[in-house]
């Protein structure tokens, strides 16, 4: 099967202090890294979530899932970017998927600064429901390489090619991922893999004590988004059916396009979110870029047919490819306020109207009613505090954006207070 | 087994590792310095949820009179009124300055139906400066809905705007 992957020009990395010994780290990240190749863990907050059913037929999904693993002061980064190919019957799916496979990390002792890295492939099979899909592993291949800097003593810090050790069906921890839907048409699905964000489940991945994963991935979710990276960990599954595909259009092509299309998306956020850890400024090619996604974005929707049985509600069978990540970049900004301006907001709503996520006919998008609330009370905050010109027009062209009244006639007052008029 | 016995240690020291350990490096990150146009010191007010939206046909007199009074320029649309498909092609005058343009599609009610933002003067519903296929996936115009633009110059700050102008299929 054709993977449709690509290079990754992209590799989250992290530095950060150890004071570890050098071959305990790499055999530490080794283990890791064996360890999470096979399956992740399943939060049980995502089996509360409203389910959708694939409509029956063949499907293509194409999937990126990255996360960082925390333990003893080193943070690692994993990645997988693959393709599924499945049928959908009356009530079960089944079918095969091949993703490519990558963790990576950077640790610094001292002088030496020192790069692991595993890379692979992983093949499965695909099976669950036409409400849940489940994508478990069968096979990996790949190899674990380590390279120490210039301040490292080769002795100590061997640079090191080895294959990833094959391990048994009884020595792997083998869990399945689940796809949860977050918005299902006859034509397109989206869905999150098993493991919500951040994915600090994976770091539950060898405890096979129940108690002990969910107290472990409680803890790690709990630090996480006390930090305030609920974004660290993107993933995605975009499905559509083949039949909805413009026939001049290569599947896999668009599979790819459509991955690199949410490959870019993630390293935005991560970008956004390393300028907040280095008390830097959001980028200030942050929207120019955005833009750039979202053109892409439009371009890809025009590969998809509006067939015949979508075609009830005019906009009911599109969503678009983007709408979630506007969201998340839309919710980021509505937890650090002090990071945006007017116009950032502004441009951020805007962004949300032209993917449809305040669509009001959208078929479902979880937690836009929740977002749109929160939109309307941070409007309206900066309104009542605001005393400068040119942010109140942002204001109330936000909520003119938005079709809410009530910021619009706020800001109205306000401008005529603050402005004079 | 010593794979069995190495996998059990890594176990033992993450679980320890997790859960007594103050991980490092997250938990203390101070949130980051920005200087927004306006102070945002203040709590989060409560507010109820927004209310259903209401038809906004007519434009705010205030807002009008402020964008012309700091000299922000008319623009005007060129897209026709009437007859213009599921696909229109949105067009206005260039705003001498400007660096981006915003635009805004209203359904009746003045619900926001689609947006659009970029350099340009014009572009498709659904995105693009071709024409997107008649069948494609993205937003059609079916029914009668308004539209406006405003332009922003290279610093961001709107220089030119539009009244709202109906567009019928």
């Amino acid at each position: 099967m054709n993977t449709g992957c690509h290079n990754h020009s992209r590799r989250t990395t992290r530095r950060v202090l150890a004071t570890g010994r050098t071959w305990w780290q790499i055999i530490l990240f080794l283990l890791l890294s064996i360890g999470l190749v096979p399956g992740g863990i399943i939060q049980p907050a995502q089996a509360q979530l409203p389910r959708r059913a694939l409509p029956q037929g063949e499907w293509m999904g194409s999937f990126t899932y990255e996360g960082l693993v925390f333990t003893l002061g080193y943070i690692y980064a994993f990645g997988y970017s693959g393709l599924a190919n499945f049928t959908v019957a009356r009530n079960s799916a089944s079918g095969d998927w091949e993703s490519r496979v990558w963790t990576t990390n950077f640790v610094t002792d001292d002088e030496c600064t020192i790069e692991m890295n595993a890379e692979g492939s992983v093949k499965g099979v695909v099976e669950g429901s036409a409400e849940i899909l489940v994508l478990r592993d069968t096979d990996f291949n790949g190899t674990f390489t380590s390279r120490g800097g210039p301040g490292c003593d080769p002795q100590t810090t061997p640079n090191l090619t080895v294959p990833l050790p094959k391990l048994d069906e009884s020595q792997r921890i083998s869990v399945p991922r689940e796809i949860h839907w977050l918005w299902v048409t006859c034509e397109q699905a989206y869905g999150r893999m098993g493991g919500s964000l951040p994915s600090s489940a994976e770091l539950g991945f060898s405890l096979e004590d129940p108690r002990n994963r969910a107290n472990l991935n409680a803890f790690m979710r709990d630090t996480l988004e006390a930090a305030g990276i609920s974004m660290s960990a993107e993933d995605h599954f975009y499905a559509i059916r083949l039949s909805a595909r413009r026939h001049s259009v290569e599947a896999a092509a668009f599979m790819d396009a459509v991955n690199q299309l949410y490959e870019d998306v993630s390293a935005l956020l991560d970008r956004l979110l390393e300028s907040e850890r280095e008390g830097t400024g959001i980028p200030g090619d942050l929207f120019l870029e955005l833009d750039g996604l979202l053109q892409r974005a439009e371009a890809l929707a025009h590969d998809i047919r509006r067939t015949q049985d979508c075609s009830f509600v005019e906009r009911d069978a599109y969503l678009s490819l983007l709408a979630d990540s506007v969201g998340r970049l839309l919710a980021y900004a509505l937890a650090h306020p002090e990071r945006f301006y007017a116009s950032d907001l502004y441009h951020l709503i805007l962004a949300g109207v032209r993917t449809g996520l305040f669509e009001p006919r959208s078929v479902y998008l979880f937690g836009t009613e929740r977002l749109v609330e929160q939109v309307h009370n941070e409007l309206l905050r900066r309104i009542e505090i605001s005393d400068n010109c040119d942010a109140l027009i942002f204001l109330f062209q936000s909520g003119a954006a938005l079709g809410d009244m009530a910021v619009v006639d706020e800001a109205d007052a306000r401008l005529v207070n603050v402005c004079g008029e | 087994m010593r794979q069995y016995k190495t996998h059990l240690l890594f176990i033992v020291i993450v679980l320890a590792a997790a859960l007594g350990c103050n991980l490092p490096s997250l938990a203390g990150q101070q949130p980051a310095i920005a200087t927004p146009a306006s102070p945002q010191t203040a709590a989060p007010a409560a507010h109820s949820p927004a209310p259903p939206a209401s038809p906004t046909s007519a434009p705010m007199p205030n807002l009008s009179r402020l964008l012309e009074r700091i000299g922000a320029a008319r623009i005007a649309l060129l897209t026709p009124t009437e007859g213009v498909g599921a696909h229109p092609r949105f067009e206005w005058q260039p705003v001498p300055g400007a660096a981006r343009y915003t635009l805004l599609l209203l359904d009746a009610e003045g619900r926001p139906y689609w947006a659009w933002e970029g350099a340009e003067t014009a572009v498709y519903l659904g995105g693009g400066s071709q024409p997107p296929p008649e069948d494609s996936a993205g937003p059609i115009l079916l029914r009668p809905m308004q539209w406006y633009v405003l332009a922003f110059d290279a610093e961001g700050k709107i220089i030119g705007y539009s009244e709202k102008r109906p567009i019928v299929p």
